[in-house]
């Protein structure tokens, strides 16, 4: 069955359109890809780990937009008490009740601050983890620019240290809306465990964690599970299967987590559309009002042990930084962010991601430019000064990268 | 066994892919993504037209309102904002490239641009040089977010 469907899947997929693997594979790395596709849009069940909260039961349910692995319109809640102390809010919970004991997820009476965050496209994700450290971190401006940008490069504790050629624990995030992680198993796992409550092998996101959210205020399963022992065996994800270090599956597959990051590692990025001469415009003026501070235009990889993604441009159109966006922050404290920092979203395939910003709150991407403030307000303005035929080329530069 | 039974339902109901309901904020999120998004505010239409249209070479003035009106504790500010503004109009008055397919227009264009966007870069920089209370700060913070969406 699993074959049929990768059989399937590969005769639907064509290089160069967006949701498509990379260019350059090998004929291994293309099956990978496709084994990979394919756990990715498997809905998992309880018997596989999901719970006891979750936002839903497969990893395609938020990332469809224009193609598996695409951004998309489902946003999920944060929220932080006056301590800084912040989670995840699950929409659903396998035991809603159980003996009197809530576990139906909810944003406590005491959180200060609630914010809501749209999923990210996942496209190209390989080639941005294949960007040397110090690359990303050459790109603070020491002094600030003229316009007043700096940026802060996050550094994050990696906890997928030493598994799958990531060897540094404190390593420069790079994914997520506050850079909170730094590399695509990292992102996987966090993923797994905090949308589906499947724990992983991954430290922090092991068996003996639970998405708790507002359940106890404490994520530790093995507390709650001394306040209520009924719920151990099925309440909580503490099967010890492939996912947390158990022997293989007869069929040979991997942990998912394993599979997730080579989907989203081995993804092409989106494609261009040709630049129109009013685009190419656009291109200039971009340079001219210095979006690119920030939305730097390219990367560099380094080598990798997939050819197709080693020493190739990266035309991802950010500086994978943080910076402080005043009135644009989502206001949560996380990893290496502050509340009012963001990490610069990558501008390529912004056409396939409306509505836009972190909390999908512009429709358009004029609007998304003009809600710009902090670090980017001297540029925002600039912007909003340029004639109205001319902010139109910018953004038809834009709706083509 | 009254619990094992109660576990037993939530249980085969999620393998029913069934979900609880989702708390009445999450249920208001839904709802406004469900909006529509709104049209886009900038025209793109006289950018396809051809050189010979009428719109290309004689672009509509742009549509200014009046700046937002602002009084910093420093007079030297005040000044310096409304050097600001002048600059910020400046570049929106730059006019349109006659033809679009003309490289040597669009050079001409862009080098216009850049010089009037480097004025206002210069005046912003005075103004903010000039505010000397955490107050005229926040006052200059607010009132350039109004001068931004004051253009379109």
């Amino acid at each position: 069955m699993r074959l049929l469907c990768v059989l399937l899947l590969m005769a639907g997929t064509a290089y160069g359109q967006i949701g498509a693997p990379l260019a350059g594979l090998t004929a291994a790395q293309q099956a990978q890809f496709q084994v990979a596709l394919a756990e990715f849009q498997q809905v998992e069940q309880i018997s596989e780990g999901v719970g006891p909260l979750f936002n839903n039961q497969s990893c395609v349910a938020c990332h469809n937009n224009a193609a598996v692995g695409g951004a998309s319109t489902v946003t999920e809640t944060r929220y932080m008490n006056a301590f800084q102390a912040s989670d995840l809010l699950h929409q659903s919970s396998i035991v809603p009740s159980f003996g009197g004991f809530q576990i139906q997820d909810q944003v406590p009476p005491d959180a200060t601050v609630v914010a809501h965050r749209k999923a990210t496209a996942l496209f190209g994700m390989g080639l941005i983890e294949a960007i040397p450290d110090q690359t990303i971190q050459a790109n603070v401006h020491t002094p600030k620019t003229a316009d007043g940008v700096t940026g802060t490069v996050a550094i994050v504790n990696d906890p997928t240290a030493g598994q799958n050629g990531t060897p540094n624990i404190n390593a420069v995030g790079r994914f997520g809306w506050k850079c909170q992680e730094a590399s695509l198993l990292g992102f996987a796992a966090d993923a797994y465990l905090n949308e589906m409550g499947v724990t992983t092998r991954i430290p922090g996101f092991d068996k003996d964690i639970a998405p708790s959210g507002s359940i106890t205020g404490q994520r530790n399963q093995s507390a709650l599970l001394a306040v209520e022992p009924a719920l151990t065996g099925f309440a909580f994800d503490q099967l010890q299967d492939v996912e947390n270090g158990g022997p293989p599956q007869t069929d040979g597959h991997t942990a998912n987590i394993d599979e997730f990051a080579d989907f989203m590692r081995l993804l092409a990025p989106p494609p261009t559309l040709p630049l129109t001469v009013q685009a190419q415009m656009g291109q200039q003026l971009f340079t001219a009002v210095n979006c690119v501070a920030c939305h730097k235009p390219s990367m560099t990889t380094t080598a990798s042990n997939i050819q197709a993604l080693g020493f190739k441009n990266v035309p991802l159109y950010s500086d994978l930084l943080l910076h402080d966006m005043a009135t644009l922050g989502d206001g949560i404290v996380q990893a290496a962010a502050g509340p009012t920092f963001m990490r610069t979203a990558p501008l390529w395939g912004l056409r396939f991601r409306t509505p836009y910003l972190h909390d999908g709150r512009a429709p358009t991407i004029p609007s998304a430019i003009l809600q710009h403030d902090g670090e980017a307000a001297a540029i925002r303005t600039k912007f909003a000064a340029l004639p109205a035929a001319d902010q139109a080329a910018l953004i038809a530069f834009l709706e083509s990268i | 066994l009254d619990s094992k039974i109660g576990i037993l339902i939530a249980l085969l109901s999620v393998a029913g892919c069934s979900k609880p309901p989702a708390t009445p904020a999450v249920h208001q999120l839904a709802k406004e993504e469900e909006q529509p998004p709104n049209p886009p505010s900038t025209p793109a239409a006289g950018w396809a037209n051809s050189p010979a249209n009428p719109e290309s070479s004689s672009p509509p003035p742009p549509v200014t309102t009046p700046p937002p009106e602002i009084a910093f504790s420093n007079p030297a500010a005040n000044q310096a904002w409304n050097q600001y503004v002048d600059s910020f109009e400046s570049v929106r008055s730059v006019p349109a490239p006659p033809a679009l397919s003309e490289p040597s227009a669009i050079a001409a264009h862009i080098a216009e641009i850049n010089r009037r966007l480097a004025i206002l870069q210069q005046s912003r920089a005075a103004l903010i040089g000039n505010l000397t209370s955490p107050e005229d700060q926040k006052r200059f913070r607010t009132a350039e977010q109004s001068l931004s969406e004051s253009s379109q």
